[in-house]
């Protein structure tokens, strides 16, 4: 039922936009990325756009979809975990400020990271918040694989019944592989432009914020 | 993000949880009224504890509004009672008041005074309590004018200038009668966010009338929804979703459009097609199913999870007249 749940990707580093995380929407060029995509390379200036255009960000929760809205939340913290948007020792947004920029009831954001904790995924230290657990990501990715796996069984469950036999079914599958291995071609270019310097931006205003909190 | 609300850093995922050891922030109980000789509202029993966000819900006509003018001590129940932190509204109003702030669907304002002073009268009213500076801060926000004569102002001013109005007067409990109804989703959002917002405070409590089911799936955690001719059903809103279930019922042949369906009490159709039917019903059981198997040429019948909307439209029917047991006598 993940399934339904929309996928938006970030044109920037091309992963998931999540919850968890904060994403800005262009108003120039009609784009969502990622905070702090948009930080690294000047807004949308790829795109054409000014910087700084317009922003308000955007999380994504269908109150109609069947999977219950806790664990939506839990999904995408997940995901941004595995994807590495937020590292072990990171702290999580509060339940408080997850819940207004979701709009969703705080108590519904505090199970789903109490969940996440008692799954190992988070640790929550009291009275300075929610943080990820050492050894979490790799939990994380291997809860997303298992997930994808049992997405594509389904799919493949569906196109049997459509009426593609095994063969077609494989064709698809390698010319799916081709096309994303084309699009990723420049896979190196955006490790070393995105994740890494925006890790260290990350970090950067990880210390700026403690020499506030020291001074 | 003009998000001028202070958020706290400081926080403790259990605390929302909380020790039961405060009066609820709603009881009523055995509460009815009449008008004339036809009840609109009967035996209703109805708790909102602390902590949560409860959507009132229910289809137009079933009492939803004469509900909450009870709860608030606004109209005299012909039976039962009510206690709002554990005081009665009725006696007390002016305590009930101080810690219970309510916005009306009617968005009555004082309609030759200016915003500013509307503000001032309310301040004056609610004294130290009223947090002058937080006003200012949500009037910049929501973009009112001061000097606005409140008679000029549209719709979605007079919503938002109450919320603020109402916020800021620091509550305990916030309760909203159809809040945005007729307004853009802007508005809803201004809406939704405050309530997030409030809700997160240690000790708050919000009732929330509506008929925007996205909304209540979002924000709220538990619900109440009045029937007509039936007792409510309360609960937790992921349970009250979870005692739906929607049928895709395939039929054998073809059914005429104009064909009287028979279905057994409590199911909703909410898609007809000539060779499936799409039901929603409460409750789940081999009984059901046989019921479906017995008045339908059924050919197979697959269940799944009721959505939020689906669910609200099963729960909100109304219940028939002579209604024996649930699901019959057999």
């Amino acid at each position: 039922m993940i399934d339904r749940a929309q996928a938006v990707t970030c044109p920037f580093c091309r992963g998931e936009l999540l919850a968890g995380e904060r994403w800005w929407r262009c108003g120039g060029c009609k784009t969502t990325h990622h905070w702090e995509c948009h930080a690294l390379h000047g807004a949308c200036a790829v795109f054409g756009c000014r910087k700084d255009e317009t922003v308000t960000d955007e999380w994504s929760i269908n109150p109609d979809d069947p999977v219950p809205i806790g664990e939506q939340i839990a999904y995408r913290v997940l995901y941004a975990i595995a994807r590495g948007v937020y590292l072990p020792g990171d702290k999580l947004p509060t339940v408080r400020e997850t819940a207004v920029r979701l709009k969703v009831n705080p108590n519904t954001v505090s199970k789903a990271f109490r969940d996440l904790e008692r799954d190992g995924i988070l640790v929550s230290r009291r009275g300075s918040g929610v943080f990820v657990r050492e050894g979490a990501r790799e939990a994380a990715r291997a809860r997303r694989q298992s997930l994808v796996l049992e997405r594509f069984e389904r799919a493949v469950g569906e196109a049997l019944d459509a009426g593609l036999d095994a063969e077609e079914i494989q064709e698809v599958l390698v010319e799916a592989l081709e096309r994303a291995a084309h699009l990723r071609r420049d896979e190196d270019v955006v490790e070393a432009f995105v994740h890494r310097p925006w890790t260290a931006y990350r970090k950067g205003r990880r210390s700026a914020a403690r020499k506030k909190g020291g001074a | 993000m003009g998000v001028e609300l202070k958020l706290s850093e400081q926080e403790d995922l259990r605390v929302s949880v909380g020790e039961d050891v405060d009066p609820p922030a709603i009881l009523a109980s055995g509460l009815g009224r009449r008008f004339g000789k036809r009840w609109v509202v009967r035996d209703l029993d109805l708790e909102l504890p602390q902590g949560s966000v409860t959507a009132l819900l229910g289809r137009n006509g079933v009492g939803k509004s004469t509900t909450i003018q009870m709860l608030l001590g606004l109209l005299t129940p012909s039976a039962g009672s009510v206690r709002v932190l554990g005081l009665d509204p009725a006696r007390q109003r002016h305590r009930v008041f101080t810690d219970l702030a309510y916005v009306s669907e009617r968005r009555e304002l004082l309609e030759d005074s200016r915003v500013e002073e509307l503000a001032r009268i309310v301040a004056e009213v609610h004294g130290d309590r009223f947090d002058r500076d937080g006003f200012e801060r949500l009037r910049a926000r929501y973009e009112l004018a001061p000097r606005a004569k409140c008679k000029t102002l549209s719709k979605g001013q007079r919503a938002r200038l109450l919320l603020a109005l109402a916020l800021m007067a620091k509550p305990r409990v916030l309760v909203l009668d159809e809040p945005t109804s007729g307004l853009d989703v802007l508005v809803r959002d201004d809406f939704l966010e405050a309530i997030a917002h409030f809700a997160a405070e240690e000790g708050h409590a919000v009732l929330l009338s509506t008929h925007l089911i996205d909304d209540v799936a979002r924000i709220c955690d538990r619900a109440i929804v009045l029937r007509r001719g039936g007792p409510a059903i309360s609960g937790d809103l992921e349970d009250l979703r979870r005692s739906c279930n929607r049928y895709v019922a395939h039929l054998e042949g073809v059914l005429p459009y104009d064909h009287d369906l028979e279905l057994p009490e409590g199911v909703v159709i909410t898609e007809r097609d000539p060779r499936a039917l799409t039901l929603v019903a409460r409750g789940q059981g081999e009984h059901l199913e046989h019921q479906l198997d017995q008045r339908l040429p059924l050919r197979d019948l697959e269940r799944h999870p009721a959505s939020m909307k689906e669910a609200f439209a099963c729960l909100t029917a109304p219940v028939p007249e002579a209604r024996t047991s649930e699901g019959g006598a057999a």
